[in-house]
């Protein structure tokens, strides 16, 4: 009995000791990062003190389509690597590469309806981002070196659409492309050598899905990433905007000028201005995130934040807000996979293999060159139709250049309310018609 | 101009366009000169042939009068020209396998390996006609076919593992459309079934009839078999429940999250 008894705490002790050199083994792993990377110290520094507005309600949630962008950005370029084990880019083999995938691999239908629709989300939360961003006016100082990489970004993720439309070769694919690269011809002087530079020749063909797929794998994907990664830094950096209709008001009477909230603000959106015999704080609009740290941080409570609409409460960006923002990536992805498991009747078309001696009766771009189609069908030049459209992106681009001050409330700026919101209403409505017609 | 003449217009000009459609037909047989005699001479068996051929698989495949008559189809005729008239039964595999070689050779191996009393002299045309030449089915194993040489109920066991066969193929022919119309690949499915298809009917005609039924068992329908429940594996019906699970998956996700962030809010 004393043996058994013995033994039996002797089991009970290896097991314990094995428990607690497993823990040691964790903990020095994340030592070992630590040492090397300086993890606690970057989190510590940048992410643990961090505040920012807690969302109110789903609304608010749109906020985060820079967030959920990111992640099917990865995604994206996932599904993309799996393919190119398989995809082989010439004109004999693409299309049956494509079906090959489709039938023979394992999951490969699978990731090819997620690739392929996927590249329609991005571009819808793209379009939905950059709404978002003007309708708020987050373009203003400092936030324009995030619009022109946004703007940049916008460019390159359509270019990569457009590339990335003719590789599986089908009829679809290959018209689209003849109809979307005959459009620069209509440029005077320079039309038909760009026409033969985007091509590779007169005609769409082994050069033109050569240089497309080389685009739409190398030079595209590391251009985005770059952006990408600049974008975010310069968001980090500056953090994300306060709603437009936020008045930080601090309290003249009850402030003792003792500059605590210029010290403790992250985004230097405080200034100390001389009122009478002491120093008040100014907060920009502009550059203030609405984090409340000033509010928790000022000895004399004197600063308030108000809104006729709301109330303004803020949260750690960890792990409360980075939750909110997991919380709207899950509700993309599984809109994502309802389209990619039960809609792909509706997206994807490529259905037999490109011949360019058969016309198919409707050609159509991806919905997103939809607007621009349309538009080009509807004026009557071509060139015309061209230079509206680089027109508006141009503008696109320099907003932040054409206005530069005022509020930025929908309400108190009833010119530009009427420009961007007609002109979302005019591409929402040009989609559609290009869709229908 | 005259009332009448107007109104005749009013009637005949519209019958150009309501033509009658055996008419117009007609009129494109017309273009091969053997037709333009055996269709509208006064032989009423000759024109039988032409309507047969007409309705029959050579037509739609483009195969005329001279590729088994000989001679030249833009001449009366000319056994100068190669034309050899009506041929014998005998002629008929030479004929035939000119265009159908590989059947042919199928054929003459399973005549060769045949024993002697089975003394079969069956043709390609005693079973798949001459004129009124059908796609290959179960139904050419019937009464009138087999019936000629020998009683049927040699042939209608025959029959059965034909048909049986036959119908297997078309089940996953309607299942290949399916997967189809939901957007489903179906590249595999169709070339492996066009493979048997050929395999089975290269198996009709190069193996004894006597050994047909345990054949077809052993091979196509074990073949089909396999294609089946390799189809099943990707089934549409798979797919969505595989795709609901996924959704599910999400959904709890989402809720774990939402009651982590309560739970967050509150501490």
């Amino acid at each position: 009995m004393r043996d058994i008894l013995s033994r039996l705490i002797a089991f009970y002790n290896r097991k314990e000791t094995s428990q607690s050199s497993q823990k040691e083994t964790r903990s020095g792993v994340l030592d070992w990062f630590d040492r090397h990377f300086e993890w606690r110290k970057y989190f510590k520094n940048e992410i643990k003190g961090r505040r920012t507005i807690k969302p109110q309600d789903v609304w608010d949630y749109v906020g985060y389509s820079g967030t959920v962008l990111t992640f099917l950005i990865i995604v994206q370029m996932t599904t993309g690597i799996l393919l190119l084990f398989y995809y082989k880019p010439s004109v004999e083999f693409a299309f049956a590469s494509v079906q090959a995938i489709r039938n023979d691999v394992p999951y490969g239908m699978l990731y090819t309806n997620i690739h392929s629709i996927n590249s329609k989300l991005i571009l819808l939360l793209v379009f939905i981002h950059m709404f978002r961003i003007m309708l708020i006016g987050a373009y203003r100082g400092p936030r324009e070196p995030q619009w022109y990489l946004g703007t940049a970004l916008l460019a390159l993720m359509l270019f990569s659409g457009f590339s990335g439309y003719l590789l599986p070769w089908s009829q679809q694919s290959y018209w689209a492309c003849v109809i979307g690269t005959e459009s620069a011809r209509a440029i005077p002087l320079i039309g038909d050598g760009l026409v033969s530079m985007l091509r590779g020749g007169k005609n769409i063909g082994g050069a033109t899905l050569s240089r497309f797929f080389a685009f739409h794998i190398t030079i595209l994907p590391m251009s985005i990433v770059a952006l990408t990664w600049l974008h975010i830094k310069s968001v980090w950096k500056v953090g994300v905007i306060a709603p437009p209709d936020m008045r930080a008001s601090p309290n003249e009477i009850d402030c003792i000028g003792c500059g605590t909230c210029r010290k403790v603000c992250q985004f230097d959106a405080v200034r100390m201005i001389e009122r009478g015999d002491k120093k008040l704080p100014a907060i920009n609009p502009d550059k203030c995130n609405a984090c409340r740290v000033c509010v928790d941080k000022c000895p004399s409570h004197c600063i308030t934040f108000k809104s006729a609409k709301r109330r303004f409460l803020s949260e750690p960006i960890f792990p409360h807000n980075t939750l909110h923002r997991a919380l709207a990536t899950v509700a993309v992805i599984f809109a994502l996979f309802i389209a990619v498991y039960y809609l792909q009747g509706i997206f994807l078309r490529a259905k037999e293999p490109a011949d360019p001696l058969v016309t198919p009766a409707h050609i159509k771009p991806d919905w997103y060159f939809l607007a621009s189609y349309q538009l080009l069908r509807q004026l009557p030049n071509e060139l015309f139709g061209l230079i509206a459209v680089f027109g508006i992106y141009f503008l696109i681009v320099i907003l932040p250049n054409l206005d530069r001050s005022g509020p930025r409330e929908l309400e108190r700026r009833p010119v530009y309310r009427f420009i961007v919101i007609g002109g979302i209403v005019t591409f929402v409505l040009l989609t559609i018609i290009g869709g229908v017609v | 101009m005259p009332k009448k003449y107007i109104i005749a217009a009013a009637i005949f000009i519209p019958m150009i366009f309501f033509s009658n459609e055996a008419q117009s037909q007609n009129l494109f047989l017309l273009q091969d000169m053997c037709v333009k005699c055996h269709l509208l001479g006064e032989n009423y068996g000759k024109r039988n042939s032409v309507l047969a051929w007409k309705d029959s698989a050579h037509f739609r495949a483009d195969s005329g009068c001279v590729e088994c008559h000989g001679g030249d189809k833009y001449m009366y005729i000319d056994f100068k020209r190669g034309h050899i008239g009506l041929p014998s039964r005998a002629e008929a595999v030479a004929i035939c396998g000119k265009c159908h070689a590989k059947e042919k050779s199928d054929f003459l191996s399973k005549r060769a390996a045949a024993p002697t009393d089975f003394a079969c002299t069956v043709t390609c045309v005693d079973c798949h006609g001459y004129h009124y030449v059908a796609k290959a089915d179960a139904e050419l194993f019937n009464k009138a076919n087999c019936g000629g040489c020998h009683a049927f109920d040699r042939a209608a066991p025959i029959y059965k593992t034909a048909a049986k066969a036959r119908g297997a193929m078309f089940s996953i022919e309607t299942k290949i459309e399916t997967y189809q119309n939901e957007n489903f690949p179906v590249d595999s499915a169709r070339s492996r079934l066009d493979e048997i298809g050929v395999e089975y009917v290269g198996m009709i005609h190069s193996e004894p009839m006597n050994k047909f039924e345990r054949v077809t068992k052993d091979k196509t329908m074990k073949s089909i078999a396999e294609l089946e429940s390799q189809m099943e594996k990707s089934s549409p019906g798979k797919w969505k429940i595989e795709g609901a699970v996924v959704v599910t998956f999400l959904a709890i996700v989402a809720l774990i999250l939402l009651g982590y962030q309560a739970i967050t809010e509150k501490s």
